[in-house]
């Protein structure tokens, strides 16, 4: 494959069919996938000079049982293995990367395999509603959690054996959930000498990689930096332990928000494409984020609440285009509103009822007062996901209007 | 500041305009003449009848109006041509001769026109303009009254197409008494000219209007596609289009410069519209309208076989040319060719990743990937709840999709199986 030829965007003449564009000036999704790949060679370069080779060894078969898995069970659903456009590959090394380097090594080879089965079950590349990296890291976390061991940097590991959890050191994200202050000063998680998971050491180095993809335009910084800073504004706003004023940097340097928020959210098939869209869905990463790390049964936040609103990712585009695009909606709503001002059937006024009637009762909602209390945006956010189903549940009543139009 | 709008694309393909002068094509071995598909054409000749230049040939009906189908050439009526038993236009062979038809000049001096005069002008002259209503009356009329901004454009960001640029080049002045012109027919006091910020047209520009204070000058970024109504229209009023409110409700009303240099040459030379610049490669071609791409690319020195494809329009809103016999149409800007070796196969469409790209570059504020997803499952009726109508077809979706995902095409089916709108 020429790796310059995938990177390199320029405009070339393409032959295509009529009423199709003539020029074509993107690189292709494989181009795209090598861009991930190439943001994120810092992050394990420094992960393999904190805790060894075996950084790369979790990699390998994790990118292994990805590939290999995804061969077979596209064979086997009769469809032509996509293997070309790499994204197993990045599937793999993300889930890996989720991985703490100590994890025995059947565990990623396993979380391959689950990781391409929800993707295949889904639909195949593109059509996957969630994250599959994500999905197969949250089902290992809830079976195999107790033996994940995170080990302090500088300590050797060995290259294939499991290793003694006589090893293992706590991670920042503990003590935080702990209540109690780390051990790491904020300087030392920022350059990243800490214990965790391969893929969240360093800070600076996945704002460097983020940065790199946001600039090639991969990704979009929307996703990121709602993300980021709904998680800074919740935790500054409402720190859980009294820490003077940095629980919030703390809060957002250790874990992984920033690796989610990069890597995890702006996933593809999974984020939304419009910016109203992507707003909505950074802010509710961040949300959930802060309400599973106060409340929740998980370690870390940052995965399952990007994992919940990756299936809101596409509503979010309806509702944003709803909400703001030129679309018909937009008109058959406004004139309904004009004609009566009785509660109409249209989905963009059901939504607004459904707000209004909700606001109210958002203190009686089942979730604890505490969070209620602290997470306004977290709140409205939960509404908005609410709405969001509603939509998704009306939309079938919409469907045979629209077939007699077409 | 350069005004510019959201989404889009920047090709820096979009060259310098080629330095060689406008040629005029004149010696051509027939001329086709013909209505669009689904109009049926009422000849005003016979076969062997002899026709001089700007001679009406017959009419054909466009929803509800006659719209009358001249010659560029003097010649002789060679054939009618019919199509499944429905006559669909003519064939002129021109003999080189310089015989002309009566023209109509229009006396009175431009400021005591009045707009139903211009409008009739622009009816009996058949101008066509971009976009729905086909023809620069009808968009003239559905603006209708009230307080309106005449936007002129005289931007160019297609590459590879120069024949607007051209034609300011050539023919400034027709451009802005023509742009009086139709600030008559549609009443207004002001016009407002947006030109690219490309120095040398910008510049001209300015200096031409500069004593006037009709106009207005607006700089534009160069970015793909800005000469598109939606976009011009957010990029100078900051009002975003949709498909629920049409042009004439956003107080807004864009025409290109060929319509006014058109509306100029109809008015006070007696001129209809028969005849257009168009580019081929780095030649620009004043070529009479109905020209046989054939013989077009002949007189550009291109033997017809050689090329492999041949796309009426430019390489991102132009549509393949499957007959090199096509007449060039009214409004085709630009014929661009793909020589053998020239440009990739495509590779294999693979399936959406929904990357988001389209929706970042929609100058609509579309989202092409679900309409795309939709059309290809046939639910048109979703499509048009989600704003297909909106769609410019302007290509910048095809162009950045990383899956080679046809999106244009598929939007195209879409939007021709749609009902017609009831108000159009």
């Amino acid at each position: 494959m020429k790796i310059n030829k995938l990177l390199k965007r320029d405009i070339t003449p393409v032959r295509r069919g009529s009423n199709s564009a003539f020029l074509s000036g993107s690189c292709s999704v494989a181009g795209i996938m090598l861009h991930v790949i190439a943001a994120l060679i810092p992050v394990i370069v420094w992960a393999v000079y904190l805790f060894g080779f075996r950084v790369l060894m979790v990699i390998a078969v994790s990118v292994a049982s990805a590939v290999a898995s995804d061969a077979l069970l596209t064979l086997m659903i009769y469809k032509k293995p996509l293997i070309g456009d790499l994204a197993a590959v990045v599937s793999g090394v993300m889930l890996a990367l989720t991985l703490p380097a100590a994890t025995p090594l059947w565990i990623p080879a396993v979380g391959g395999l689950v990781a391409m089965a929800i993707k295949q079950l889904a639909g195949g590349t593109g059509n996957n509603f969630l994250n599959p990296a994500l999905f197969a890291r949250t089902v290992i976390m809830l079976i195999f959690g107790k033996m994940m061991i995170y080990t302090a940097p500088g300590v050797s590991l060995p290259l294939f054996s499991n290793v003694d959890p006589q090893l293992s050191a706590g991670t920042a994200m503990a003590a935080l959930n702990a209540g109690k202050f780390p051990n790491e000063s904020v300087f030392e998680l920022l350059y990243g000498k800490c214990a965790g998971n391969i893929g969240e050491i360093s800070a600076l180095l996945i704002l460097l990689g983020g940065a790199f993809l946001i600039l090639r335009g991969i990704i979009s910084y929307k996703i990121p930096l709602s993300f980021a800073f709904t998680v800074m504004a919740i935790t500054y706003l409402f720190p859980r332990i009294d820490i003077d004023s940095s629980y919030a940097i703390y809060s957002i340097l250790s874990g992984g928000v920033l690796f989610a928020a990069f890597f995890m959210a702006t996933d593809h098939a999974t984020s939304p494409c419009t910016t109203l869209g992507q707003v909505l869905y950074g802010v509710g990463c961040g949300g959930l984020t802060v309400l599973f790390r106060y409340t929740g049964v998980f370690y870390d936040g940052a995965y399952p609440a990007v994992l919940i609103m990756n299936e809101l990712a596409r509503p979010l585009d309806l509702l944003a285009f709803s909400l703001n695009g030129p679309g018909k909606k937009k008109k058959k709503a406004k004139k309904q509103k004009e004609k009566e001002p009785e509660p109409a059937e249209t989905v963009e006024n059901g939504q607004e009822t459904a707000e209004n009637a909700e606001k109210p009762d958002e203190t009686s909602a089942e979730e604890p007062k505490e969070i209620k209390e602290e997470t306004e945006e977290t709140a409205t956010d939960v509404t908005e996901a609410e709405e969001i189903t509603e939509e998704t549940e009306e939309k079938p009543e919409n469907k045979p209007d629209d077939g007699e139009g077409a | 500041m350069a005004y510019t709008f959201s989404g889009g694309l920047d090709l820096q393909r979009n060259g310098k305009v080629p330095p060689k002068p406008v040629s005029r094509l004149t010696e051509l071995d027939r001329l086709i003449l013909l209505s669009p598909e689904d109009a049926g054409f009422t000849p005003a000749v016979k076969e062997g009848d002899e026709v001089g230049a700007y001679q009406r040939v017959g009419t054909f009906a466009y929803h509800g109006d006659e719209i009358p189908v001249c010659t560029a050439l003097a010649g002789k009526i060679a054939r009618i041509v019919t199509e499944q038993d429905r006559v669909r236009g003519v064939i002129v062979s021109p003999d080189g001769s310089d015989r002309r038809a009566e023209l109509h000049v229009c006396d009175d001096p431009v400021a005591e026109l009045s707009p139903e005069t211009v409008i009739g002008i622009m009816k009996d002259a058949a101008i066509p303009c971009r976009g729905s209503y086909g023809y620069a009356y009808r968009r003239v009329l559905a603006a209708g009254g009230g307080t309106m901004r005449f936007i002129l454009n005289c931007c160019e960001s297609e590459p590879g197409v120069f024949s607007r640029r051209k034609l300011i080049d050539g023919d400034l002045n027709s451009v802005i008494d023509g742009a009086k012109l139709l600030m008559r027919a549609l009443d207004v006091r002001r016009c407002e000219i947006a030109v690219e910020a490309d120095e040398k047209y910008y510049g001209r520009i300015v200096s031409a209007v500069r004593r006037d204070p009709l106009f207005e000058v607006h700089k534009m970024k160069r970015r793909f596609p800005q000469d598109e109504e939606v976009a011009m229209i957010y990029a100078v009023t900051g009002t975003r289009l949709s498909d629920a409110d049409r042009p004439e409700r956003s107080k807004c009303c864009v025409f290109d410069a060929e319509v006014a240099a058109a509306v100029y040459r109809a008015a006070v030379l007696g001129i209809p519209y028969c005849e257009r610049i168009v580019s081929v490669n780095d030649e620009n071609v004043l070529c009479p309208v109905g020209a046989p791409v054939s013989e077009l690319l002949d007189f550009c020195g291109i033997t017809v076989d050689r090329p492999e494809k041949i796309i009426l329009g430019g390489p991102m809103r132009g549509k393949l040319c499957k007959n090199a016999d096509d007449p060039i149409g009214p409004l085709t800007d630009a014929v661009t060719l793909f020589f053998p070796g020239e440009g990739k196969d495509i590779p294999e469409m693979k399936p959406c990743t929904h990357c988001g790209r389209c929706v970042a570059v929609c100058p609509s504020r579309l989202l092409p990937y679900y309409l795309a997803a939709n059309a290809k499952k046939k639910k048109y009726g979703v499509c048009e709840d989600y704003g297909v109508r909106a769609c410019t077809e302007c290509g910048c979706c095809d162009y950045v999709c990383p899956a080679y995902i046809p999106i244009k095409k598929l939007i195209h089916t879409a939007k021709r199986r749609l009902p017609e709108e009831l108000d159009e």
